[in-house]
């Protein structure tokens, strides 16, 4: 005798599905749970490679190199800007007037020659977002 | 939808779908297949511990985000109706829980056979009811094997690859599971 018997034979036509539903609710739920699922990432993600890798390659390079000489260029018009400003003060100042310069002295001296560098390169922070990101 | 879709839905091979949804290009009309074959089954398996359909229809739709959010996770070593009817169990379980603690807190009518049978979507009679009530009642572990067992008519086998639990403990919990409904009888007669 199963261990149910008790059971089964209390609701006298044993397992009957007592439950309802709307009507179509089975017909309608694939595609209404389709419409509620999110983009899969990796689904995105792969689709994009897969159908633009040598594009996004090629301006990864190209944005890349642009990108380091633009740097090399600024830092090598700052090296200079430093140095000329450098002859160009100790030239002024003579050789008995050269004060030991102080952290707070390099620091503020640092930051207006790249004010100054920004300036006659006519760039701003705005430009060199758009650089970092790309566009 | 068109002739070829309607053959794809018919047709369902369980290898074929499982390396679909490992690929992210086919994973979505794979996924729409798995939500067609299997939809229906798991609905009657939370409709049966949420007993309302408004409450199964938001459980039956977590689940599939659900198991959509860890497709990855998803390996072969079990069937894919196992995989989705672990989660749906435990969303099920989840969702009552909440509910009860809700309810507990506004003080509501806990007689969930009266309910019922006010439900435009029940149509059992007062036995059913009451047999929903005393499932309602077992602890989350023995209602989710009774209701595998005696309503979805799942072999132990199949049971103890949702759960991850040996033949033998399944056995002990269903045997507890239909003591405790017996007695709610006994004591409701």
């Amino acid at each position: 005798m199963n261990e149910e018997y008790e059971i089964k034979k209390r609701l006298g036509n044993g397992v009957n599905n007592p439950f309802r539903v709307p009507e179509n609710y089975f017909e309608d739920f694939t595609a209404r749970m389709m419409s509620r699922l999110p983009a899969d990432e990796s689904e995105t993600s792969t689709d994009d490679s897969s159908t633009s890798t040598p594009v996004i390659e090629m301006n990864n390079q190209k944005r890349h190199s642009k990108w380091l000489s633009w740097i090399t260029a600024v830092a090598a018009v700052m090296v200079g800007v430093v140095i000329g400003l450098h002859i160009v003060d100790n030239n002024q100042q003579g050789p008995t007037a050269t004060p030991t310069p102080t952290y707070a002295s390099v620091q503020s001296s640092s930051e207006d020659d790249y004010e100054d560098i920004a300036e006659y390169a006519m760039i701003d922070a705005g430009d060199v977002y758009a650089y970092l990101s790309g566009f | 939808m068109d002739d070829e879709q309607r053959h794809d839905m018919g047709t369902f091979n369980e290898d074929i779908i499982i390396s679909q949804l490992r690929d992210p290009k086919t994973r979505r009309k794979a996924f729409e297949s798995v939500v067609n074959q299997y939809s229906e089954k798991l609905y009657w398996q939370i409709r049966r511990i949420v007993n309302f359909h408004d409450d199964a229809d938001d459980v039956l739709q977590n689940t599939f985000l659900k198991a959509w959010t860890n497709i990855d996770s998803f390996r072969n070593d079990s069937k894919l109706y196992t995989w989705l009817s672990r989660i749906a169990i435990n969303e099920s379980l989840s969702y009552v829980s909440k509910q009860k603690a809700t309810i507990s807190m506004d003080n509501e009518d806990l007689n969930l056979a009266e309910r019922l049978e006010s439900d435009n979507y029940f149509d059992g009679d007062e036995t059913q009811a009451m047999l929903q009530e005393a499932v309602d009642q077992l602890p989350d572990k023995q209602k989710a094997v009774f209701n595998l067992k005696y309503f979805q008519e799942m072999k132990y086998e199949d049971i103890s690859q949702v759960f991850g639990t040996s033949v033998g403990a399944l056995k002990a919990s269903y045997h507890l599971a239909v003591k405790k409904i017996e007695e709610y009888f006994n004591n409701h007669d």
